[in-house]
């Protein structure tokens, strides 16, 4: 049930980076009373505050609530956004292998984009729309995740709160965050990229600029060069079969010109997978829906690539989230 | 010094590289833990080291809340740079306190860094808001100096109630013991801005010790 919050802890603008440790998570997921569901924190809140008399222009200055319930919805987030960025993970393997580089790469993009979006739901915030008397922009900011009080707000978000803000909150964030392998650094601290939105700006760039993306059409030669790359890059993992082996490798493919996205799309995929580890150990609703989401992957790549020696995402799916020993 | 005498040619090539391939220097803080007299004798290099051992171990080990949190050189902006962090703890390496060479308990490095990791883990579960946040003076020099002197009142008061600290195994209290000293003090938010309301402001030295008068105050009423 949501309460509304008169004095809280502290504001959202003193929390909008703050970066939850690992036992924060644990203790708010497990107090969680998730249920798997497609009900996401708008789909839950919208209601409520319409009901409550808060409209669309309610949110210049902050709202504060508590409600558990939020934090199951931000989990049922996270899981969606992950399977997310899985799905353009094999399309971008489809893509790449058949030297389709401009998609391959927007593909990877999204990869990378969605498993941002499901590390900021796992940190307890959320960038979403809520559907009021009109569709209002707003930001949910855990104010005291432990205890399940967030801010709302529409302050604070940005000129492109869709792909920029998310980027830049999330290395914030996760730039003071413990991260489990050496690896996982490279995609979380700040120091190792010049520009948060790097990779939207370069999604940006083959998308929108003209002449900058479909190079593959109008050279063939690039064609082969960009997908003979990308196999010999791939034929490397396929030899890999424990997750620190492949952590090794992405962390050195992660420093390439032509293929650091793709690494760091696998690698921001394997650090969620690793935090929600630590966060299903505690809740065994979120561990039975873990079980039925990598059945379900394990189902989708069987499906998609029926022979198993050609495909390295057959060895590293089953690989998120199952420890670093 | 150890001697090998008509070695052939293959086991000398061994020795060789495994001297040469495999030597690490030891941690020098076990020099120091292994000859107390030059602990004694070289005091300022000995907890310059350990104290700088500490900070290093407190940013890196994996169940400490400081891991990452801490401005080593190279890192990113940090609450606390590691030269605070630093001259917050060699206060306790002077006559009188905690991590002297006379301390029955916490002489040794290892029940250094246990005691430390299982305080401030104790201080994060009571504030998490609080922790690595900006709005609030906590994980900032002052916090941290007056909190590492409350964590030396409290060991004070455990020792007063006979409660056994460590033994041949190691620490034997954690971060349950300090729970409920920690619960007194979470009345006191150690915000900025509220305390800048009041007028108040912890700044340098005399910050510090007004800011561990008040918070003593908050737990032991004293």
């Amino acid at each position: 049930m949501v309460t509304v919050i008169t004095s809280p802890a502290a504001t959202v603008e003193s929390m909008l980076e703050h970066s939850w440790l690992a036992d924060d998570q644990k203790v708010a997921f497990a107090a969680s009373p998730f249920v798997p569901s497609a009900t996401s924190v708008s789909d839950y809140l919208s209601p409520w505050l319409i009901s409550n008399g808060y409209n669309s222009g309610s949110f210049r200055s902050e709202l504060y609530i508590q409600d558990a319930q939020i934090t199951a919805c931000l989990m049922n987030q996270a899981l969606e956004f992950l399977e997310r960025a899985l799905c353009n993970t094999i399309a971008q393997y489809i893509l790449a292998q058949n030297g389709l580089e401009t998609w391959a790469r927007v593909t990877n993009y999204y990869a990378s984009y969605f498993s941002v979006h499901s590390l900021l739901c796992l940190q307890g915030r959320t960038i979403t729309s809520l559907r009021l008397n009109n569709a209002v922009q707003v930001q949910i900011v855990p104010v005291d995740l432990r205890t399940h009080v967030f801010g709302i707000t529409k302050r604070h978000l940005g000129k492109n709160p869709h792909h920029q803000t998310p980027w830049v909150r999330f290395y914030k964030i996760y730039d003071r965050y413990a991260v489990p392998h050496q690896a996982n650094e490279l995609v979380a601290r700040e120091a190792y990229t010049a520009e948060p939105a790097d990779e939207a700006i370069e999604r940006n760039a083959l998308n929108y600029t003209p002449f900058k993306g479909f190079g593959e059409i109008r050279n063939i030669a690039r064609h082969g060069e960009f997908s003979g790359l990308f196999t010999s890059y791939v034929s490397a993992l396929e030899t890999r079969s424990t997750l620190p082996d492949f952590l090794t490798d992405l962390q050195g493919f992660a420093s390439d010109s032509d293929h650091k996205y793709f690494a760091r799309a696998l690698l921001k995929l394997a650090l969620a997978g690793e935090i929600l580890l630590f966060i299903r150990a505690v809740n065994v609703a979120i561990e039975a829906e873990w079980v039925a989401m990598r059945r379900r992957w394990q189902d989708f790549l069987a499906t998609v690539f029926p022979n198993p020696s050609t495909c390295y995402l057959l060895k590293f799916v089953p690989l998120i989230g199952s420890g670093l020993a | 010094m150890t001697a090998f005498i008509d070695l052939d040619d293959s086991d000398k090539a061994f020795i060789f590289r495994s001297i040469n391939g495999n030597q690490r220097k030891i941690n020098p803080s076990l020099v120091y833990d292994l000859i107390p007299m030059l602990r004694d004798r070289e005091s300022v290099v000995f907890e310059d080291r350990r104290c700088h051992d500490l900070v290093v171990f407190l940013n890196e080990t994996s169940d400490s809340p400081w891991r990452d949190r801490i401005g080593m050189v190279g890192a990113g902006a940090r609450i606390i740079s590691q030269s605070s962090f630093i001259s917050a703890l060699k206060k306790r390496f002077k006559k009188g306190h905690l991590f002297t060479s006379m301390d029955p308990d916490f002489f040794e490095e290892r029940m250094q860094h246990e005691l430390l990791v299982e305080y401030f883990r104790a201080v994060h579960n009571s504030y998490s808001v609080q922790w690595d946040n900006k709005a609030f003076f906590l994980c900032k020099y002052v916090g941290v100096s007056a909190l590492l002197s409350l964590l030396e009142r409290i060991i004070a008061d455990l020792r007063s109630k006979s409660v056994v600290i460590s033994d041949a195994t190691g620490l034997k209290i954690g971060r349950d013991t300090f729970g409920p000293y920690i619960s007194k003090l979470t009345s006191f938010s150690f915000s900025t801005a509220e305390e800048k309301a009041k007028g108040i402001s912890y700044v340098g030295e005399g910050g510090i010790n007004e800011l561990t008068k008040r918070v003593i105050s908050v737990v032991f009423g004293n």
